[in-house]
């Protein structure tokens, strides 16, 4: 996985004391082990700051899902400003919880749009797009070919699925109108090189 | 005119005063959060929060009961038009109790009274809280306590019934078995059901109002605990109507509280 940045998402299951503390330092042997996997934890108890903090400052390669319970106060301005915006991740836990509250936590957090895209969607668009998809045909190449693995310095840039052949274009109806709308309305905001200009100065 | 739900996933506050029944201040286990009372009215008008009731974070200590209050007693006179408050007290002090609430309610802007079973261990029937009871019954005070959808709820209720007059705040309903907090309500007029939990339950507002109507329920967030803004969710995207969201975030509130 380390070697195909195939994302590992690990549930740390909401855990509080002594079983939070054995589950993160378990996150740690792995992320330091493997300092090129994309980790992302889910399920993150909303005071694990304690545990989560530490974490996040020795392992670049791990980020935090926003789903269930890890919803702290100020919790999107503080991680973002400490880390920058791409260590957190938009999740639900849908069907388990409802999507409602967490869309809502990134909405109203006081952070550029720019960081709510990317919460909300670019930097897990960016671990996708790190993955090297050919690598899907990997073993049975090496096998036939009698190589090891393919040269790192190709960039895994070789032929994989393209967004748009990937891309599932949802269905656009009265109830669903008003949320793409708004998530486009974010989106070109976001992108708007004015907007990004003048965030800069805020 | 924007729904509710059309202002809050373009992040602009909601248009509808909002009062948070359920809110917190002053320090936590040592979690570094700004939690000043100009840093909560900044995270307040961010939703469109007009009004905090607040009790303090979290637990009464023996060495000096009051200190809680203290930290409403700050967001009281910092900003008097933006915070009400909860005089929380220990029933593990019973000596301590009457003092204490003659010292909150001197001064403006205590509303009525917070009470947590799982900190303190004394069932809300206990006999320790008859001055609570007796001093609320007679200004009709709100008392919001914290309940797990348990026997809690059970205690919390019996309460309500001996005491008509004073409006009882379920919190956390929702969490554990909602059925005990549905039934319980049913038969309690004066039983109300706040919404804060951790959890995004689907579906969880609508059942409620279905169960009880919109004019039982009332908003809470567990600010500075749990964030507002993701609490603010599980009511402007809930499957019921206008009216019925404007209702919990602020109408009931407005009534228990005596706000115009």
């Amino acid at each position: 996985m380390e070697y195909v940045r195939l994302p590992l998402v690990l549930d740390v299951g909401n855990r509080q004391g002594e079983a939070a503390r054995r589950t993160y330092e378990d996150v740690h042997a792995i992320a330091t082990a493997h300092p090129r996997l994309p980790i992302v934890l889910w399920n993150c108890f909303y005071m694990d700051e304690r545990l989560l903090v530490p974490l996040l400052d020795v392992c670049p390669n791990v980020r935090v899902g926003l789903a269930t319970v890890f919803i702290p106060t100020f919790g999107i301005e503080q991680f973002t400003a400490r880390y920058g915006p791409g260590r957190l991740i938009f999740g639900s836990n849908w069907p388990h919880q409802s999507p409602g509250p967490l869309l809502t936590y990134v909405l109203y957090a006081d952070v550029p749009d720019v960081v709510k895209m990317a919460i909300l969607g670019d930097t897990m668009h960016a671990l996708i797009r790190d993955v090297r998809w050919p690598v899907r045909g990997f073993l049975a190449d090496a096998k036939a070919d009698g190589a090891a693995a393919p040269d790192e310095s190709a960039g895994g840039g070789a032929a994989g699925p393209t967004e748009d052949a990937d891309e599932v274009r949802p269905t656009v109806d009265a109830e669903s109108a008003p949320w793409l709308e708004a998530m486009a309305e974010l989106e070109a905001r976001a992108r708007s090189p004015q907007r990004a200009s003048d965030e800069e100065g805020e | 005119m924007r729904t509710l739900a059309q202002l809050a996933l373009s992040g602009r506050p909601l248009d509808v005063p909002v009062i948070d029944c359920h809110a917190h201040v002053g320090p936590s286990r040592g979690i570094d959060r700004p939690s000043s009372p100009d840093a909560i009215v900044r995270l307040m008008d961010k939703i469109g929060v007009e009004r905090n009731v607040v009790s303090g974070l979290m637990f009464a200590t023996g060495v000096r009961i009051e200190a809680m209050n203290d930290w409403v007693a700050e967001c009281l006179h910092a900003h008097p038009d933006r915070f009400l408050g909860y005089c929380y007290i220990n029933p593990n002090f019973p000596e301590a109790i009457s003092a204490e609430i003659e010292r909150c309610f001197e001064q403006p802007g205590f509303a009525g009274f917070k009470l947590h079973v799982s900190w303190n261990g004394v069932p809300y029937d206990s006999e320790r809280y008859a001055p609570v009871y007796e001093f609320a019954a007679a200004r009709r005070l709100p008392i919001l306590a914290h309940t797990w959808g348990d026997e809690s709820v059970r205690a919390l209720a019996r309460m309500a019934r001996a005491h008509p007059s004073i409006p009882f705040l379920a919190g956390h309903s929702g969490a554990g078995d909602v059925e005990i907090n549905l039934e319980e309500a049913r038969q309690t007029p004066n039983l109300y059901l706040e919404l804060t939990y951790s959890g995004g339950t689907p579906w969880l507002t609508k059942r409620l109002v279905d169960d009880v109507g919109a004019d039982r329920i009332v908003w809470g967030s567990d600010t500075i605990l749990f964030a507002a803004s993701h609490q603010i969710g599980k009511v402007v995207f809930a499957d019921v109507t206008e009216i019925a969201k404007r209702q919990i975030l602020g109408g009931t509130a407005r009534r228990l509280f005596g706000l115009t």
